[in-house]
């Protein structure tokens, strides 16, 4: 899919006028997108375009090496328990040194579901195995069954702190659709959450809040997908990376994203 | 048993007469609750049982094999109004049992639902188990790819004596054909013609395409999408097949593959095809103002992108889409961003309407998806490039717009899911006169 878009997108190119330019480094695409995760990159990568930005999507399986400091934003999403296993392993035997030190320097990052529980200390299965994350996130994601009835799914409404510097205006809601297993919850207080589940389940049955925020490595179960009709949290992550990259003075300009609140709106609408 | 069947007859009745629905699963789900063992009672009148499942082309499979054994002269129950849960499946047993409960056929072919398929796998009991191929859909309810091949490995486990027909294309069916020990016949396309066809899974089976795979060759698709194509081995030659695209073609070697094994013969078999229409949603049309909707029911990304191609190799001025988000159509629309929506850029349509539940959303992965910026005209009119985009949420305004911006003789080809295909035909009764989806 991602070739498929880069082949469109250089058949609708025209002279490049751009001098600003992004890597977005996929991790894992073949292994880690059963739920329409690819929605993020393509969100991440016409917004970006949108504003004359150029945008690469290097695509980073089992066999690829990575290299730190060539990436502007990484993305992982969801997969089933069995390829987790393969990847969280493949992850800490040949991405891990790379990863950490691009994360830790401020790269930033979204990880959606499967790649959220990668981020922390580790995952007990539903089939009783335990499987090591990156330790990069302290928390621990541990799911009761393999049983379809004891999954979290539904439609997911939260809000964002008050403060938080994602709130665009008065939009300070995100809205997915959750489906995992995984309960996860944080070990210590060091890791901030995302937002503050308003409907739906969110991390776990216990927790208020939904995903994590680490520097500026952001980690939640949300799908739907989760940036297209979160167009605030989609520029705040390209603004981020665009600051790191070409200094605090970048100003990403205004979209037009009356259709992507519409969509939004509907979904508060209709679940709340 | 006589009284629990005359019950559910009556309530189909004043179901039908009330407008509340076809009886096609509320019977059933009274009479699963409170009298379990009617199934068993009902079902094991019927000497030949044929189940179909799997995640698309079920029911389309399942239509034409029933055409192809009454052909032949067979009596035929079926569930071809598609309710392929248990509940469906014991009300269309009651609704062809007569007043006694008894059940005069030769054969019983059902389309079972994946999930659904091991509850009532021993009462089943079938002698010829059909498995389409796996697609990712509705994770919402299924929670993960690999737990429907799982559904269908145990329901096959308790049917041992079943004759299993495979996909030989989709890796995922194939490794199914590798863990079970019953008799198994397969069938596909040649390696150049399943090329299009984005099955998922590593190819970790290999099928020698020579004995047991029975292909379809010299594969062509009409300007009206009906396919012509020919089964060499057999001397069989099919023109005009009505279910549009080559996926249907898949369809067609299931339900021949098994008509072979039940020894039917050439006549009847292409008999069958000259007759067929296609089932209610799939490749229907419906002539309306001088105008033809042309419904291709959607309901994965797999469905969605496979008829974006078809669609793609002919002439589209008019498409009407149209997204629910209720349970039977997915609660999660995570799947429309797996969907290749771009393809709708070299369709190149001058007018896509619409509508849903979650209409906002596919305008949404419109604007995604289009190469030429999407630009607002009105609040429920946008433009990308020479293409109008109109969205209307409620389907009789929908129908409405679809109807208007199309001209007279158009093909208005209309993608819903699968609420939005009843709701559609609902609305489209009101105006002219459509099959019952029971019959």
């Amino acid at each position: 899919m991602n070739e498929e878009l880069e082949m469109r997108n250089r058949k609708n190119n025209q002279e490049p006028t751009t001098q600003y330019s992004l890597l977005i480094t996929h991790l894992y695409p073949d292994q880690m997108n059963i739920y329409g995760d690819l929605g993020n990159i393509i969100t991440l990568k016409k917004r970006a375009e949108w504003r004359d930005i150029e945008v690469q999507v290097s695509s980073v399986g089992a066999s690829d090496k990575l290299l730190a400091g060539k990436t502007d934003i990484y993305f992982i999403g969801g997969g089933q328990d069995q390829d987790q296993i393969e990847v969280f392993a493949d992850v800490r035997k040949n991405k891990a040194k790379a990863l950490k030190k691009d994360l830790e320097s401020g790269v930033p990052m979204l990880a959606i579901c499967g790649g959220y529980q990668l981020l922390g200390e580790s995952f007990l299965t539903g089939d009783g195995k335990t499987i090591k994350g990156l330790g990069i996130i302290p928390a621990e994601t541990v799911a009761p069954s393999t049983e379809v009835a004891q999954r979290c799914i539904g439609n997911i409404i939260t809000k964002l702190p008050e403060g938080s510097p994602i709130i665009k205006g008065t939009k300070n809601t995100l809205v997915g659709f959750e489906n995992h297993s995984g309960r996860t919850r944080f070990i210590s207080g060091e890791v901030e959450p995302l937002s503050e589940v308003l409907v739906g389940i969110g991390d776990n049955e216990n927790a208020e809040s939904e995903g994590a925020r680490y520097l500026n490595v952001f980690g939640s179960y949300m799908h739907g997908s989760f940036l297209p009709k979160n167009p605030h949290m989609a520029d705040y992550i390209l603004e981020t990376a665009l600051k790191r990259k070409y200094g605090d003075e970048f100003e990403l300009k205004e979209l037009d994203d009356e259709i992507e609140w519409k969509a939004h709106d509907t979904v508060v609408k209709r679940f709340s | 048993m006589l009284l629990v069947v005359l019950f559910s007859k009556l309530l189909t009745f004043l179901l039908r007469l009330t407008n509340r629905g076809g009886g096609t699963t509320l019977p059933g789900l009274l009479v699963e609750m409170y009298f379990p063992n009617v199934f068993s009672k009902l079902i094991r009148q019927i000497p030949k049982k044929i189940v179909i499942t799997g995640t698309n082309g079920k029911t389309t499979t399942q239509t034409l094999l029933v055409s192809m054994l009454q052909e032949a002269g067979y009596k035929v129950a079926s569930n071809i109004s598609g309710a392929n849960l248990s509940r469906g499946i014991i009300s269309s047993l009651m609704n062809q049992a007569n007043i006694l409960g008894k059940l005069d056929y030769d054969y019983a072919v059902f389309e079972v639902e994946e999930g659904t398929f091991p509850k009532i796998a021993t009462e089943l009991d079938a002698s010829i188990i059909v498995v389409t191929n796996l697609f990712r859909d509705q994770l919402d309810a299924y929670g993960e790819i690999d737990k429907t091949k799982e559904y269908i490995l145990e329901a096959i486990n308790k049917t041992k004596e079943a004759k299993v027909i495979l996909n030989a294309n989709d890796p995922r069916v194939l490794e199914i054909g590798k863990e079970i020990e019953n008799k198994t016949l397969y069938f596909g396309l040649n390696k150049e013609d399943q090329r299009h066809f984005a099955y998922e899974g590593e190819q970790v089976a290999k099928v020698a395409m020579k004995r047991n795979v029975l292909t379809a060759t010299n594969i062509r698709v009409n300007n009206d999408l009906s396919s012509s194509f020919d089964i060499k081995t057999e001397k069989i030659e099919i023109n005009n097949f009505k279910s549009p695209g080559v996926y249907n073609v898949y369809n067609a070697l299931a339900a021949i593959q098994i008509a072979l094994t039940e020894k039917l013969t050439i006549e009847d078999i292409q008999s069958a095809f000259d007759k067929f229409e296609p089932a209610f949603g799939r490749g229907e049309e419906v002539k309306i103002e001088r105008k033809l909707i042309k419904m291709l029911l959607i309901k994965n990304p797999a469905g969605f992108s496979i008829t974006l191609q078809m669609l793609n190799k002919i002439e589209v001025k008019d498409l009407f889409i149209l997204i629910n988000d209720n349970i039977a159509d997915g609660k999660d629309v995570s799947w429309l961003w797996d969907s290749k929506i771009e393809l709708i850029n070299d369709i190149s349509p001058k007018n896509i309407v619409l509508s849903g539940t979650r209409a906002e959303d596919m305008l949404l992965r419109l604007k995604y998806a289009m190469d030429t910026r999407i630009r607002k005209v009105t609040y429920n009119h946008f433009k990308s490039g020479e293409t109008n985009i109109y969205i209307e949420p409620q389907i009789q305004k929908a129908v409405n717009k679809a109807l208007e911006v199309a001209e007279i003789g158009n093909y208005i080809y209309t993608l819903p899911t699968y609420t939005a295909m009843l709701e559609l035909r609902k609305e489209l009764g009101k105006r002219v006169k459509l099959k019952d989806f029971w019959k």
